[in-house]
């Protein structure tokens, strides 16, 4: 991906400006420059040699969430997330240089040694960003694996991505059980992986390929890859096939991306009913979240909606606000723009009254628990999957 | 412009809300239609007292002051042509108070127009007006340019919905204008002067509007017509009836192709058709005679297919295909010049039937959608370069059909504005003594020529 590239895209942009009212970081302040529209009108005089301070470059690249909900309405269809991604990778690998370029991202050096260093680290960094950091379990996912032979030619696999290894393996290893009842053959592979999303959101496009590499012998056969987690889904389905583009491995990326299916999606297209058993308790309501990831990215609707719907004692009550402003980064880029975000979803958790909320992305989930960690009696923040296993 | 401009706004007003840096600056220098130079400095106001204080330092300084909502424009209106005091009104976008009981609603004028629709529902009242930008445009830009849009051929534009507003003239001073009374017939009519004046005489810093009762049943028609005049006919028809449709749109076949894979095929007609979009509302009663009488003229003018809209989500694919024309025509043609004649209903069939004609004579290609109902059609021409030959000929165009217009007794403008745009070609229209009648007006509010010079007149 050159300048060129990235300024074809901007170029796109007829400035109609139908991006702006859905853009969760515009609705902060209104600031036109945080607006897609804004930045790839700066991007393209970046582009072609105008001088752009660190503050407005950092403002360029930095405040957004790539969430895509401006893509999602643009009728031009401007993929003005992946223009930032692109910019930020162009960045990083010195295309667009200078002292505005270095501060603009200051930051990614540093985490990108340490993710590399710790896979445990990818989600404990991110989680830092955003002042809630749960402790690691006793017992990771590999740990609690341990003795159990692994299937040869399993029907599926599931990839528990960091979160489902080190932070909630015991979803996984409930996931895995799911399978069992329905007489799927599904294993985890037995080395921890992860889908480098943090790496290509920050630009760090070398380092997310070096990541993933590994990822191609790990789940052998033609068999379905079930990911626990939407952002993981995103990056192995949608993303992986344009990091690869045109380099090493571009078939071993495209085929992998085609046996991706996340968890949500996969039980409800196998029409999946949970078991009915006596409804002893009151009617609880859960406040169910769409992560960006899903709803934008792979453009899918919540599989988990239609079979939550059967079972009596749930009610589900729809988040309006979708970015909880923890992707893209954002936490570790402008963390005050991150929780200004989050302070809006906050308030429209409070309002809701519920008791539980559910998110079926790690990253959203961790966003979440530290929201809602804030209130006076604070909801359960769970894996969607879970409200399955319970 | 005297030296100090910036260290004297930065005295009045707060840090944050002053920009001076030039690639910030850069995005205060287009609107959806036009990109020119941005502004000295941009200002963005959180409240009249900011605008007031803005506007009393650039009036001492003689600064050019340049107001802009969310630039949704189509004629350059919120883009300097000088060096200018760019005012931002998007941080002022509170729905002060909906008053269920005289059926008014106040607000700033960086409401998104959306926005204070949907509030207006939840008292089961409407805010009526309804561009096809009512989502991304804001209410200060609409009564600015006295926006039209979907339902105004039942309900009328933005100005006839202002009951009052609060003005901030160049030199920092506040007008109160108007009442919130069914009726006032005291003095002239400034709400009137100021709606559609395109920021040429104040600030508009607050605004009333009327709100109605919200029509509890509407439902969604699609004629579909193998020929395009038939189609327009068949407007006029509708319109001569005892019929008042809430919405009377046509897309021609070309905007159909460009929104094709962004809205679902099963709502969408078959390649080459050309397709009129009706509503009608009211109860139960009104609506279905409606859509028996809509149905009968359509076929008798000789549509091809008529269907209602069974569900929600099949009128709202409909709608919001409609919406997406303007912007998704750039994925059939790189390169467009969108306009928005109007003339009388009765000579719409014509205005088409010469379109076509211009069209053959220049050779573009173009597409035509809008506000059938109103005689007010955006007739956009297509090119896949903007090269110099290309301008050269869209421009003939544009001229050809603004005189095509004007013959049929139109206008060149129905809802865009002058802005810089259509001003070059603004006396084609407007007599000299008429313009020296809007000159002297403003004159009247901006002594100095001060607010958003060079524009509309």
């Amino acid at each position: 991906m050159t300048g060129e590239d990235l300024l074809k895209i901007a170029e796109r942009c007829v400035r109609c400006g139908k991006c702006r009212p859905d853009c969760p970081v515009f609705a902060l302040d209104r600031n036109e420059e945080q607006s897609a529209r804004g930045k790839l009108h700066i991007l393209s005089k970046l582009l072609s040699g105008a001088t752009v301070s660190p503050e407005v470059l950092s403002d360029v690249v930095g405040s957004c969430s790539l969430c895509g909900q401006c893509s999602a309405v643009c009728d031009a269809a401007v993929e003005a997330a992946e223009a930032v991604r692109v910019a930020r990778a162009l960045i990083q690998s010195g295309v667009i240089s200078g002292d505005s370029a270095t501060r603009a991202l200051p930051q990614c050096p540093y985490i990108s040694e340490r993710l590399q260093e710790n896979p445990a680290l990818r989600f404990l960094i991110s989680s830092l960003a955003n002042r809630y950091a749960p402790a690691l379990p006793q017992r990771n996912l590999m740990n609690l694996l341990e003795g159990k032979p692994i299937i040869v030619q399993p029907d599926a696999w599931l990839f528990p991505g960091c979160g489902g290894t080190w932070l909630f393996p015991q979803i996984s290893m409930k996931a895995l059980d799911l399978f069992k009842a329905l007489s799927l053959r599904a294993d985890i592979p037995r080395e921890p992986a992860c889908c480098a999303l943090p790496l290509y959101d920050l630009g760090l496009f070398e380092e997310a390929k070096a990541m993933i590499e590994p990822l191609f012998s790990l789940m052998p056969g033609a068999v379905p890859i079930i990911v626990l987690c939407a952002s993981c889904a995103a990056m192995l389905k949608v993303h992986l096939p344009r990091l690869f583009n045109g380099a090493s491995y571009e078939k071993e990326a495209r085929d992998l991306a085609n046996r991706v299916t996340e968890l949500g999606c996969f039980l409800s297209d196998q029409h999946y009913a949970p078991q009915a058993r006596p409804e002893k308790t009151r009617p609880i309501t859960v406040f169910l979240h769409d992560p960006c990831s899903m709803k934008y990215t792979m453009k899918m609707p919540n599989g988990y909606r239609k079979i939550l719907e059967m079972i009596p004692r749930i009610q589900i009550a729809d988040m309006k606000l979708t970015c909880c402003g923890h992707g893209g980064g954002l936490g570790l880029i402008r963390p005050e723009i991150s929780e200004k975000i989050a302070s809006n979803v906050a308030d429209e958790i409070a309002q809701s009254n519920a008791k539980i909320v559910a998110s079926n992305c790690f990253g959203c989930l961790l966003q979440l628990a530290g929201i809602a960690s804030g209130h006076a009696n604070p909801p359960a923040v769970v894996h969607t999957a879970s409200l399955l296993f319970n | 412009m005297s030296i100090g401009l910036i260290e004297d706004l930065r005295a009045v007003l707060p840090a944050e809300s002053i920009i001076t840096d030039p690639t910030y600056l850069a995005c205060y220098s287009y609107d959806a239609k036009v990109v020119g130079s941005p502004p000295l400095a941009a200002v963005r106001a959180r409240s009249e007292e900011d605008v007031r204080r803005a506007c009393s330092v650039c009036y001492v300084h003689r600064a050019p002051i340049v107001p802009r909502g969310a630039s949704t424009g189509m004629a350059g209106g919120a883009v300097p042509v000088m060096d200018s005091v760019m005012i931002d009104l998007s941080r002022m976008h509170r729905i002060i108070e909906i008053d269920r009981e005289l059926a008014i609603a106040i607000v700033e004028p960086g409401v998104f127009t959306g926005d204070l629709q949907k509030e207006a529902e939840k008292f089961n009242l409407m805010y009526a007006p309804d561009p096809a930008s009512a989502a991304i445009s804001t209410i200060g830009g609409n009564v600015a340019t006295n926006a039209g849009g979907l339902r105004a051929v039942k309900y009328g534009v933005t100005g006839d919905y202002v009951m009052a507003l609060r003005l901030v003239l160049a030199d920092g001073r506040v007008l109160s204008l108007g009442r919130k009374t069914k009726k006032s017939v005291v003095g002239l009519n400034l709400v009137g002067l100021v709606v559609g004046s395109e920021g040429t005489l104040g600030i508009i810093t607050q605004i009333t509007l009327r709100l109605i009762p919200l029509p509890p049943i509407k439902r969604t028609m699609a004629a579909l017509f193998d020929d395009l005049e038939t189609a327009v006919v068949s407007v006029t028809r509708l319109l001569a009836s005892e019929t008042l449709p809430s919405a009377l749109e046509l897309m021609d076949a070309g905007c159909i192709e460009a929104v094709r894979g962004q809205t679902p095929d099963s709502v969408l007609p078959r390649a080459g058709l050309h397709m009129l979009l009706i509503e009608v509302d009211g109860d139960e009663v009104d609506v279905n005679r409606d859509i028996g009488a809509v149905t009968r003229i359509c076929k008798e003018s000789g549509a091809a297919q008529i269907r209602l809209a069974e569900n929600k989500n099949e009128t709202d694919e409909l709608w919001a295909a409609r919406r997406a024309i303007s912007s998704a025509i750039y994925k059939i043609s790189p390169v467009k010049v969108a306009e928005d004649v109007v003339v009388p209903i009765n000579k719409a069939a014509e205005l088409i039937r010469e379109i076509s004609h211009i069209g053959d004579r220049l050779a573009f290609r173009y597409v035509t959608f809008g506000h059938a109902g109103d005689g007010n059609f955006h007739v956009n021409i297509l090119c896949d370069t903007n090269d110099a030959e290309y301008s050269e000929k869209a421009e003939k165009a544009r001229e050809d059909l603004y005189k095509t217009a004007l013959k049929l007794g139109g206008s060149i403008s129905g809802e865009h504005g002058v802005g810089s745009h259509k001003l070059p070609y603004f006396s084609l229209e407007i007599e000299p003594q008429e313009r020296a009648v809007m000159k002297k007006v403003k004159e009247v509010f901006d002594p100095l020529n001060l607010m958003n010079p060079m524009k509309a007149y």
